[in-house]
């Protein structure tokens, strides 16, 4: 594509920080020059709302409202950073800049690094890393991201140490006609553990979020990972959470989606070697006119891996929902396991779910299914409930948090599972009082 | 009651042991009375419509169809699976014979020896109740049973039903699959030749099947026949078509068209055994109108063809229509069978079943693409979608693409899908009561595709089976 629009190279090259980064950026923006922007006639962006995106009216946060790497006086951070509970670190990061790091003295002791990419993560075992993730699912997105990229969040474990609590990443986007481009990259070495849980949210403006989460489980490493989209109701988000999982690493990756006007989130797990495990679930629930859209890649490589994947959602109003999701068994992936999950409830005339669930096996010796679903509230359930006396609306509102309950019970951490029931019953009382 | 040795599927007993060659692949040498040269454009439309001397609205709906497929591009992924395919390099017409006849003593040597070496004139005999057959472009040989035609039942080739029943035709031809459809369907609408017409009156039961057989002798021709079946309400049919070509070096193609109407209360069933020699393409557009009430089914075997892309539809329009397709996909060496199934819901209390089988193996790759679609305002509508696939050694593979399109909120739609390969333990248990490994994985394989040889009519089913044993030989599951 051409750079007719804010996104230029100058415009790269004016976000500062380290030479590095400044050289990494011009690179991508080279790349991202090549590359043709997407189309809804592609398979990957089908049934999505890529028409309606007009580039046009986005630029990407200007340096002086981004303010310099390492500048941390004004944390702010939105609501979350006050709700983030036990932690063992926490970052805040405004417009893909990171304003706030902390973390608990015996970790750093250690060599935990929670801190701003362009900062402390700028030495050579860091720069070798990120990226590496990203660009073997590179679109153009992830392009611009990367020639946008002010900085971003680092969660670094070194090899053998656990790290307790969970590391809380908010993410605060904000700026109207702005585009922004947080990054969080996710290091746990050998045997490593940690627990990181990404909050995205932004006002009520019209803003586009290109994000890219990557995740390195190296061997017998676990990561416990989730991310809560919450954005206000005009903003986009386009995000990519990718990670590689080594030999008998474990990757526990959930999603919640509840905000944005369209949110789209791919979610790709790539298990490199024997013994290798994923996990990767997600909520979502769509009302008004939302478009909640998942494309998720469960990529067996290696023998002995296994796979799970629970997705499941919720529309109303003439909200939209999208899940097309690909488990791939490579020729060398044999004796791999692969489960692949999508059950939508539509529950308003006028909302509609898609549902892909492809397979590509390449290889003989592997268990893989997969099932989808697509349905509105089970009468049966109704019938019960409402024989015992429960009033419809609550019936209903039962049932739906009935529905979401195994994939909140299977997140990667409870902090949170309270609020976001609430936020669900939000969604469907909204819906009655409109 | 005897088998005959030959029938559709064309597997005789004495040559099994050659796992993997195909069977029905002799040529008869080059026969024709009339053929232009290869391409497609124009001058060659217009000749093939002045060659079958038709009326003006037949030539002007060829003359559109043609325009629309030199404006429509191939889709990326169409491309993707035959890279080499030139349309200008396949004779779109070919006329094997002068005239068509009813007794099969009749036809040239050459062409009766090879419908009898498929066993049609057999079959007919024993439990078929009309019978068409066509070589290259054109129906060779037409015979209805005389009770039926008493009834009102028409069957006939498509070039006939031109001829004589011009009304019908024109009032439902490419009303189910209009020609800018999509690509193929655009160029079978401009060169079409051949193929099926039926027209069941209103309340008439067909007791037995109807059948056609397919069958391209030349080199890099193209086969394009047109099938229109319409059922008037109430009525039922069971048609039946197998197909089978010579194996060439070069590739041959083989784009038909085929269009169901089932008016309120009518019943069809369509049965394709696809056992086309390994270079021919295999591009078909097959869609159903399911009016209210009424029940379309579609039977698909593929067995044969270096690339199967054909997904049956059927089109729900009447509230409480059913919708079923259920396929068995075999790959083989060098082969893809891209199949499935496509249930577009448009009326309320609709329903459909796709269920789909597939088996690869010696490097063979079977795909399973599908949609349901549910549009606003079909309420009450029920689909499921089944696909298992067996994946038989590591060179082979399997891939399963089903697209759920649902927009409306009462709709209840469900699809699973397993791929595996033949069990360890169910070999285990077959292999400690006597089978060798070899007949326990057929059988294995057999159970596995059994509920759509359970819908055949028994010798088809009995041949299905045998076949897919012949294919198994040497399999190790």
């Amino acid at each position: 594509m051409t750079l007719t629009t804010a996104f230029t190279t100058d415009a790269a090259r004016s976000l500062g920080g380290p030479e590095w980064l400044v050289a990494r950026r011009l690179q991508a923006a080279e790349r991202l020059a090549t590359m043709a922007w997407p189309a809804p006639d592609e398979e990957i962006w089908r049934y999505s709302r890529i028409d309606e995106l007009d580039l046009e009216r986005y630029r990407p946060v200007p340096l002086d409202e981004l303010g310099p790497p390492g500048d941390e006086r004004a944390p702010g951070g939105g609501p979350f950073a006050r709700e983030a509970g036990e932690h063992s670190g926490m970052l805040v990061v405004r417009n893909g800049r990171v304003v706030h790091h902390e973390l608990d003295p015996g970790l750093e002791a250690k060599g935990v690094r929670v801190c701003g990419l362009a900062t402390c993560g700028a030495d050579d075992e860091v720069r070798a890393v990120l990226g590496s993730v990203s660009s073997d699912s590179e679109d153009a997105f992830t392009a611009m991201h990367d020639a946008f990229l002010p900085g971003g969040a680092l969660v670094w474990v070194p090899d053998g140490v656990v790290v307790d609590d969970p590391v809380v990443v908010v993410h605060w986007s904000q700026g109207d006609r702005e585009a922004s481009f947080p990054h969080t990259l996710v290091v746990a070495g050998e045997s490593a553990e940690l627990t990181v849980l990404e909050r995205f949210g932004s006002p009520s403006t019209d803003h586009l979020v290109s994000a890219v989460a990557e995740i390195v489980a190296c061997d017998n490493a676990s990561v416990r990972y989730l991310s809560v989209q919450e954005h206000g109701p005009h903003t986009w988000h386009i995000g990519l959470q990718r990670a590689h999982v080594g030999r008998d690493a474990r990757l526990r990756a959930a999603a919640v989606a509840l905000g944005g006007d369209y949110a789209r989130l791919r979610s790709e797990a790539r298990l490199d070697a024997q013994g290798a495990e994923s996990e990767q679930v997600a909520v979502y629930f769509g009302d008004d006119h939302q478009m909640l859209d998942f494309r998720t890649l469960q990529d067996h490589v290696a023998p002995r891996t296994r796979s799970e994947l629970l997705f499941k959602g919720a529309v109303e109003d003439t909200a939209k929902s999208v899940y097309s999701g690909m488990i791939r068994l490579r020729d060398d992936a044999q004796k791999a396991e692969a489960y692949q999950t999508n059950r939508n409830l539509v529950l308003s005339q006028g909302a509609g779910a898609e549902s892909i669930p492809n397979l590509e096996i390449l290889a003989n010796d592997v268990k893989c299914s997969h099932g989808s679903t697509v349905g509105p509230i089970d009468d049966d359930q109704m019938y019960y409930l409402e024989s015992r006396g429960v009033a419809p609306d609550e019936a209903e509102r039962l049932i739906v948090l009935g529905f979401f309950d195994d994939v909140f019970d299977r997140l990667p951490s409870s902090s949170l599972t309270g609020s976001l029931r609430r936020a669900v019953i939000d969604k469907i009382e909204h819906r009655r009082t409109r | 009651m005897s088998v005959p040795e030959t029938r559709v599927t064309g597997a005789r007993p004495a040559d099994t042991l050659d796992l993997g060659s195909y069977k029905l692949g002799w040529n008869d040498g080059d026969q024709f009375v009339y053929r232009p040269r290869k391409g497609v454009n124009e001058e060659i439309v217009r000749d093939i419509s002045a060659h079958k001397s038709e009326p003006e609205w037949m030539t002007k709906f060829r003359l559109n169809s043609l325009k629309r497929f030199e404006r429509k591009p191939m889709l990326a992924w169409f491309a993707d699976n035959m890279p080499d395919i030139d349309f200008e390099d396949i004779y779109y017409y070919i006329k094997p014979t002068d005239q068509q006849v009813s007794d099969w003593d009749m036809l040239p040597e050459g062409m009766k020896q090879t419908y009898e070496k498929l066993g049609i004139p057999e079959a007919e005999r024993k439990f078929l109740a009309g019978v068409t057959a066509q070589y290259e472009s054109e129906v060779v040989y037409h015979r209805n049973r005389d009770d039926l035609a008493a009834m009102g039942v028409l069957f006939c080739d498509m070039d006939t039903a031109v001829r004589e029943y011009p009304d019908i035709v024109q009032q439902h031809l490419g009303t189910v699959i209009p020609p800018g459809d999509n690509k193929f369907a655009a160029l079978n609408s401009s060169v079409w030749s051949g193929g099926s017409f039926i027209y069941v009156p209103p309340g008439v039961h067909v007791d037995m099947p109807l059948q056609a057989y397919f069958r391209i002798n030349t080199e890099n021709a193209g086969q394009f026949e047109r099938t229109l079946i319409i059922a008037d309400e109430g009525a039922s049919v069971h048609y039946v078509e197998g197909c089978s070509a010579p194996v060439y070096s070069s590739d041959s193609l083989h784009s038909a068209v085929v269009e169901l109407i089932a008016k309120p209360g009518a019943h069809i069933r369509y049965t394709t055994i696809q056992n086309w020699s390994p270079n021919v393409y295999n591009l078909v557009t097959k869609r159903a109108r399911a009016e209210a009430e009424s029940k379309v089914e579609w039977i698909d075997g593929n067995l044969g063809s270096k690339l199967t892309m054909k997904y049956p539809a059927v089109v729900l329009t009447g509230p409480k229509a059913h919708g079923e397709v259920l396929s068995v996909a075999y790959a083989g060496p060098g082969q893809h069978q891209d199949a499935g199934a496509k249930m577009t819901h448009v009326a309320p209390e609709t329903t459909s079943l796709i269920d789909s089988k597939s088996i690869s193996k010696d490097g063979g790759r079977t795909t399973y693409r599908g949609l349901v679609k549910v549009e606003p305002g079909a309420y009450g509508v029920k689909s499921h979608v089944r696909c298992d696939a067996l994946i038989l050694d590591e060179q082979s593979r399997s891939d399963t693409y089903p697209y759920m399109e649902i927009d409306e909120k009462d709709a209840r739609i469900g699809h699973e899908a397993s791929v595996s390969k033949v069990g360890d333990e169910q070999l285990f248990y077959l292999m400690s009561r006597g089978l060798t490994e070899q007949q326990a994985t057929a059988m294995i394989v057999n159970g596995f595709i059994e509920p759509v040889t359970k819908t055949l009519p028994m010798e088809y089913a009995v041949e299905m089976s045998r076949l897919i044993e012949l294919n198994m030989e040497g399999a190790v599951g």
